[in-house]
C-alpha cells in the first residue's frame, strides 16, 4: 500500500526512457555423429521497459517473455516469463517485485554463486548462457548507502530447472528407463528460498560482496525408482540446501581480476553416473581479462573441491568489426579427460542475427567425466532471429 | 617590504582561489546541475550508424548511460561509480566490470560522457592568459580516469570551453576535443556539440551531440548494476 502512495507523484510526470521490440528466432542442432538435426524449435521474445523518476522516487516496469514453439519434438510451447517486474525507488531504497533473475558472480562461464535462479539445461551446459538462467517469482529488496549495498531475498515460487527433454540428444537416460524431461514444477508459497547479501565498493576499486542464501540444491539430479511394474524410473530431486558464497572484482590498469567463491553445506555432489552423495561442498572460480583494441581475451580456473574436477577455461572474441564477432573458447579439465572448445561466429545487423557455432566436446570414454555422457554429440547450433 | 609581501601573498592566495573555481565555472557549461538527464547522438566517421544515449547524471561520480541505438547496442547499458565502470552484456545477459577508458564508440571513450565535470577530478594551472583565451593544464588527481592530463583552452571573457586536448602520461595527445555550437540551453549558453578528432589518425572524428538536456533528480538507488538490465 505504502509503495502505491509513492507512486501518486508520478502521475503527473511523463515517462523518461521506454523501449519496446519484439524479436522472433529460429534455431536447430546438427549432431554430426548421428547425421541428425535436433533441438529445433522457434522462438518469441516480446520486450516492453519504461522507466519514470520523480523528485525522489521512481518506478521502472519491465515486461519481458521468451516463447519456445518446439519443431522437433513433442514438446509443449513454453512461456518463460524472463522479467516481469515492478520496481519502486526512494532514495536510498529500492524494492523490486515479479519473475526476477539474480547476478552474484562476477565470472563468466559457470556461474555457480547465481544460486538463486534454477537453470535450463535442455542442451546440457553448452546451453547459451543467454538462455540457461530461468527466473523465480519473488521480492528483492536494496538498500543503498553510500558504497554497500543490502539485499534481502524472498522466492516466493522457487520454479525448477528445466531438464532435456525425453529421446533428446541430451536425455540423460538415453532411453532407457522411463524419463520425463522438461521443467521440473514447483508449487508456489511451498519450499520459500531466502536470502541475504552485502556488497561493498572499497575507494581502491575492490567490489567485494558476501552472501547467504537457503535454497534448491542445483543442478537437479535424478533418482532411479521402481514402479509398480518394477520398471525403473528417473525422478527429478532437489534438497533444500543453505550457501555462504562471496564475490570480488578489482581493475588493475587494464586488466579486470575476477573471483568467486561458494561454500554449500550438505549439498547432493555427483558421485558417479548415477549416484549422488550429501557432503560439503565447496567450489572456487578466479578469472582475468582485458578488452584490447581489436580482441577481448579472458582466461579463468575453476576448482570443485568435493568432485575435485577442475577446469581452466580461455575465450577470446575479436571485437574491431561492428557486424562479425567471431569468437573461440576452451573448458579443459587440469587431467585433461574433459574438454570442452566452442567456436562461434556471429554475424548481425541492425534487425538480424546470424550465429553459427561449433561444440566439440571430448569427455574421453569415462562417463563419470562431467562431459563423458555426451562425448559424442558434437554439434553445428544455427541461430537466425529478426527484431523489430 | 612588509606589505609588499602581504601584496603578493594576497595576490597568490586570491589567484588561487580564482583557479579553484575556475574549473567549476568551466564545468558549469557542460553541467546544468548536480543531477540532470540528457540525450546524446554520437556520429563517428569509421562507423556507418549514428549511436543515440540516454545519459543519467547525479554529482561527480554517478552516471547511468542507456543506449537508444542502433537496434543491434540495444541493452549495452553502462554504468559508472567513482572511477568504476560496468556494461551490460545482453548476449551473455549480464552486467560486467569494465575500465573506463574503453571506447563507447568511434573516437569517444565511455568517460566522453559519463564524466562531465573535470573540478574535483583534476589539479590544474593557468599556462597562458590571452586577450581573448586561456590556456589551462589539468592533471588528474586520483586513477583510472580516462585521461590522465588534459590541456583545456577557455574563453577569456565568459570562460566557456573551447578546446581540449586529451594526453597520455607522458604527455603525449591522443585526442583533441572542440566545443561547439553554444546555444541557449537550461539558462546558459552550452555547447551542443563537442567533435573528438583522433591525433593518431587525423582522419577519424565523432561528433557528440547533445540533442537534449533536462534538470532531474534521480534517486541514488538507482545508480546500480540492476539498472543495467
Amino acid at each position: 500500500m505504502i509503495f502505491l502512495l509513492l507512486l501518486l507523484p508520478l502521475i503527473a510526470l511523463s515517462q523518461d526512457f521506454s523501449e519496446e521490440s519484439f524479436t522472433v528466432g529460429g534455431r536447430s542442432s546438427y549432431f554430426t555423429n548421428s547425421s541428425e538435426w535436433d533441438n529445433t524449435f522457434l522462438y518469441y521474445v516480446p520486450e516492453y521497459s519504461s522507466e519514470t523518476f520523480g523528485e525522489t522516487v521512481g518506478l521502472r516496469r519491465k515486461l519481458k517473455l521468451r516463447v519456445l514453439d518446439y519443431v522437433s519434438s513433442d514438446e509443449k510451447v513454453i512461456i518463460d516469463p524472463l522479467d516481469v517486474s515492478a520496481e519502486f525507488f526512494t532514495n536510498n531504497n529500492s524494492f523490486q517485485v515479479g519473475f526476477l533473475r539474480y547476478r552474484f558472480s562476477e565470472t563468466f562461464g559457470v556461474q555457480f554463486l547465481d544460486v538463486a535462479n534454477p537453470r535450463d539445461y535442455s542442451e546440457f551446459i553448452i546451453n547459451d548462457l543467454a538462455w540457461s538462467k530461468r527466473s523465480v517469482f519473488g521480492v528483492n529488496n536494496t538498500y543503498k548507502w553510500n558504497d554497500l549495498q543490502i539485499q534481502l531475498i524472498l522466492t516466493l515460487w522457487p520454479n525448477g530447472d528445466r531438464l532435456p527433454y525425453k529421446d533428446s540428444a541430451f536425455d540423460p537416460t538415453n532411453g532407457q528407463i522411463d524419463y520425463q524431461g522438461g521443467v521440473v514444477e514447483r508449487p508456489w508459497l511451498k519450499d520459500l528460498e531466502y536470502g541475504t547479501r552485502f556488497k561493498y565498493l572499497f575507494q581502491n576499486g575492490l567490489d567485494l560482496s558476501f552472501l547467504y542464501y537457503h535454497h534448491f540444491s542445483r543442478p537437479t539430479f535424478l533418482d532411479i525408482k521402481f514402479n509398480n511394474q518394477s520398471l525403473p524410473k528417473a525422478v527429478p530431486t532437489n534438497h533444500l540446501v543453505d550457501s555462504l558464497g562471496s564475490s570480488a572484482s578489482y581493475v588493475w590498469e587494464n586488466w579486470v581480476l575476477r573471483g568467486d567463491a561458494l561454500f554449500t553445506f550438505n549439498d547432493l555432489v555427483q558421485e558417479d553416473l548415477i549416484n549422488y552423495k550429501k557432503e560439503n561442498h565447496f567450489q572456487a572460480l578466479a578469472g582475468i581479462d582485458r578488452n584490447f583494441d581489436n580482441f577481448l581475451f579472458g582466461l579463468q580456473l575453476q576448482g570443485d573441491f568435493a568432485t575435485q574436477r577442475h577446469f581452466y577455461g580461455v575465450r577470446s572474441e575479436y571485437t574491431n568489426n561492428t557486424w562479425w564477432k567471431p569468437s573461440v573458447m576452451v573448458f579443459r579439465s587440469f587431467k585433461a579427460n574433459d574438454q570442452w572448445l566452442q567456436l562461434k561466429s556471429l554475424f548481425e545487423s541492425d534487425d538480424w542475427k546470424f550465429s553459427l557455432v561449433y561444440d566439440n566436446i571430448h569427455g574421453g570414454k569415462d562417463e563419470e567425466n562431467l562431459f563423458g555422457l555426451y562425448r559424442t554429440e558434437d554439434r553445428f547450433l544455427v541461430d537466425v532471429s529478426f527484431t523489430y | 617590504m612588509k606589505s609588499i609581501i602581504t601584496g603578493f601573498l594576497f595576490l597568490f592566495l586570491s589567484l588561487n582561489v580564482l583557479a579553484s573555481d575556475l574549473l567549476e565555472e568551466v564545468d558549469k557549461y557542460r553541467n546544468p546541475s548536480d543531477s540532470y538527464l540528457m540525450q546524446v547522438k554520437i556520429i563517428s566517421s569509421n562507423e556507418k550508424e549514428e549511436s543515440s544515449f540516454l545519459v543519467y547524471l547525479k554529482g561527480n561520480n554517478k552516471t547511468l548511460i542507456k543506449v537508444l541505438g542502433p537496434k543491434k547496442n540495444l541493452g549495452r547499458n553502462m554504468l559508472m561509480i567513482g572511477e568504476n565502470m560496468w556494461v551490460y552484456v545482453p548476449n551473455i545477459r549480464r552486467s560486467v566490470r569494465v575500465s573506463l577508458n574503453q571506447k563507447l564508440t568511434g573516437e569517444a571513450a565511455n568517460g566522453d560522457i559519463s564524466r562531465m565535470r573535470w573540478a574535483g577530478d583534476y589539479s590544474h594551472k593557468v599556462e597562458k592568459k590571452g586577450a581573448k583565451e586561456w590556456e589551462l593544464f589539468l592533471e588528474a588527481n586520483k586513477p583510472g580516469l580516462t585521461y590522465s592530463k588534459i590541456k583545456v583552452w577557455i574563453d577569456a571573457q565568459d570562460k566557456r570551453p573551447l578546446k581540449a586536448e586529451f594526453l597520455t602520461l607522458s604527455g603525449k595527445t591522443i585526442k583533441t576535443a572542440t566545443y561547439e555550437d553554444y546555444q541557449q540551453t537550461l539558462g546558459l549558453n552550452r555547447p551542443r556539440k563537442i567533435h573528438i578528432v583522433d591525433n593518431l589518425k587525423k582522419d577519424q572524428y565523432s561528433n557528440i551531440l547533445i540533442e537534449k538536456m533536462d534538470n532531474k533528480n534521480f534517486p541514488d538507488s538507482m545508480f546500480s548494476e540492476k539498472s543495467l538490465e
